[in-house]
């Protein structure tokens, strides 16, 4: 495999830049936008959710995004996931629990050799659990923001079939199973696929309701994905700022509060100032209206921006320009 | 499997080692505004160049990997090919609301581009659904310019009321005002406030104004040229309203090409069932003839 070359990244005023990363097998595509007042020597990267096909976002809410972010003096590079936009390979299935890794490597790796080194990572749904995944790895991410992040297993898909179908009972599941417009779906190839995996889920919860009645008392929080979990620990004692941001509305918010009765309070209350759970009025997810997009880019904005403080103390030092010391604040 | 890449001011480039293939990324400059811009290049001089001419809102998102994947293909069969994004739209920069006038603009602007780049003479245009306005009234403006038309949008009523009706079938999903508006009150909405918000995609007033007294027929002049027009659904036999069109563009002199593909779109909503790209349900079938059809028209 060829290298990225040591093209160095032109300095302002090109405002946006269009870049191709290696990932892995596969060459995404990526635009680096430049910050519009000083510099405060921290990269952003935009990970959209996994139901969209494009890097610009709805509306283009990333392109708005990093437009905003700049305004405050950081980087914001948002790409196409491999299989998607401008990338190279194919994709066809986002799940939570298999969050495209090597794709964020081989952005920030890109990034990394353009001489960043500190770095906030901006996700949704997705594209949350996919920077939660990778940041575990990576100290030089000082911050994360996780937005209608699902704290449960999804496959982009089917949607919240799954749930809802966890949450019915043998009899309700068969009247739903008969409906005329789910019969007709087994003739669509896609539709087969989804209705596999969702009796697949239903079986191992039949599976792993018998054994938690013959074993100990069942933990009511055990739907919450371990991959969502133990990732945010990680993080979270790590001293890593995070956002978390859901709609009043949205479904994912509901299963975080939930969650939150279980090991995500416990983690939450050991992270202390460092976690902000914010919601908005609404809902959030899929960003299918505008006022929610605007909200979001302003909570994201204002958040970072409220970073900058420390961030302050670094920018001009030899850290903020390429150092991989992280505020100590 | 590698690349080369190179990035310079506005601008990166990669080639695909396997196939010799190249691709340029890069943001151009229009009456103040960045254009976003993105070519296939074959490894030889291309026999001629396809722009094309993407649709809006959704049905952008919606489509784009197909034209990604397109593009790929269309180079490897030795022609160039060059996609941009409108102002106002995707990656451009969106200093003015986007109006057929200004969509048009940037089209003729991206031809132009692409011509001096690739020092092409030829060119065919793709555009697919309101895509195919532009695609039409850019062909005008190029000779003979053949165009190929992916379930194109004959009459732009149709088009903002199948967006109307999407956001209301959404409302009425989430319990909101469906029952007591129709795609006539979100007429007055939009007549209002000077833009209405579907599924999170604004459509301005000067937008639905510019698009409304087209028709797809009218966009496409007079002097005869080579069409296909291909149709994107479950039934095998091509829509009346095509059909039609296609007998009044035959009339004129226009060599005229139909194909249906066995492929139901949700174009308003992304997502859901179905991947898009090389891998779904009839692409072979899409890629396949319109590879072809455009192959032909540079022999």
């Amino acid at each position: 495999m060829s290298s990225l070359g040591a093209d160095p990244i032109p300095s302002a005023p090109v405002p946006e830049l269009p870049v191709f990363m290696t990932a892995g097998p596969e060459i995404l595509f990526g635009i680096l936008t430049h910050p519009r007042t000083q510099p405060l020597g921290l990269t952003t990267v935009l990970m959209r959710g996994g139901a969209r096909h494009d890097g610009w976002g709805r509306n283009r809410m990333y392109v708005r995004m990093a437009e905003e972010i700049a305004a405050y003096g950081y980087e914001a590079l948002r790409f196409d996931y491999h299989g998607t936009g401008e990338s190279s390979g194919s994709a066809t299935t986002f799940r939570t629990d298999r969050p495209f890794q090597e794709d964020v490597d081989g952005a920030i790796g890109w990034l990394r050799q353009a001489g960043r080194r500190r770095f906030a990572l901006v996700g949704s749904c997705f594209g949350a659990r996919t920077a939660l995944s990778y940041a575990v790895g990576d100290p030089s991410v000082e911050a994360l923001a996780l937005l209608t992040c699902p704290v449960r297993d999804l496959i982009s898909d089917e949607g919240r079939a799954t749930p809802a179908v966890l949450e019915r009972s043998i009899r309700q599941h068969f009247q739903h199973g008969v409906r005329p417009r789910h019969v007709l779906g087994l003739l669509h190839r896609d539709r087969r696929r989804v209705y596999l995996r969702v009796l697949a889920a239903r079986w191992r919860a039949i599976l792993g309701s018998r054994g938690s009645r013959t074993g100990s008392e069942a933990d009511p929080t055990s739907w919450v994905s371990s991959s969502f979990l133990a990732p945010l620990g990680i993080v979270a004692s790590r001293g890593v700022s995070i956002l978390i941001l859901y709609g009043e509305t949205d479904a994912e918010y509901q299963d975080f509060l939930r969650a939150s009765s279980g090991f995500l309070g416990d983690i939450l209350e050991q992270a202390g100032a460092r976690v902000t759970v914010r919601t908005v009025p609404g809902g959030l997810h899929g960003f299918a209206r505008i006022e929610a997009q605007d909200r979001t880019i302003d909570e994201v904005a204002r958040w970072l921006g409220q970073l900058r403080p420390e961030l302050k103390q670094l920018s001009g030092t030899p850290e903020a320009a390429g150092g991989s010391q992280r505020p100590t604040s | 499997m590698g690349s080369i890449i190179h990035s310079s001011l506005m601008r990166a480039a990669r080639t695909d080692p396997a196939n010799g293939v190249q691709e340029v990324a890069e943001f151009r400059d229009l009456e103040g505004s960045r254009v976003y811009c993105y070519s296939h290049v074959p490894t030889q001089p291309p026999m001629g160049g396809v722009l094309i001419c993407s649709p809006l809102h959704a049905e952008f998102a919606r489509n784009y990997r197909r034209e990604v994947i397109l593009g790929r293909t269309l180079a490897l069969h030795g022609i160039a090919v060059h996609r941009f994004h409108y102002r106002g739209v995707g990656n451009s920069e969106a200093r003015i609301e986007p109006t057929f006038e200004s969509m048009r603009a940037d089209a003729i602007a991206a031809a132009e581009w692409f011509k001096q780049g690739y020092g092409l003479e030829q060119l065919a245009v793709l555009g697919t659904r309101c895509g195919g306005f532009v695609a039409g009234s850019v062909a005008t403006e190029m000779s003979a310019a053949p165009v190929a038309l992916w379930e194109p949008i004959i009459d732009p009523v149709d088009y903002f009321r199948e967006a109307f009706r999407s956001r209301l079938i959404r409302d009425l999903k989430e319990g909101g005002h469906a029952a007591t508006e129709s795609t006539d009150e979100l007429l007055e909405v939009l007549r209002r406030d000077g833009c209405l918000d579907v599924l999170g995609y604004s459509i301005s007033a000067p937008l639905y104004d510019s698009f409304l007294p087209l028709n797809l027929q009218s966009e496409m002049g007079t002097q005869p040229r080579a069409i296909l027009l291909v149709q994107l659904g479950r039934n095998r036999r091509l829509r009346d309203r095509y059909t039609r069109l296609i007998q009044v563009w035959r009339s004129e002199g226009f060599q005229v090409d139909s194909h249906s593909v066995d492929r139901t779109e949700a174009w308003w909503f992304v997502g859901g069932t179905g991947s898009i790209g090389p891998d779904e349900e009839g692409s072979a079938s899409l890629f396949g003839r319109t590879v072809d059809w455009l192959a032909r028209q540079f022999q």
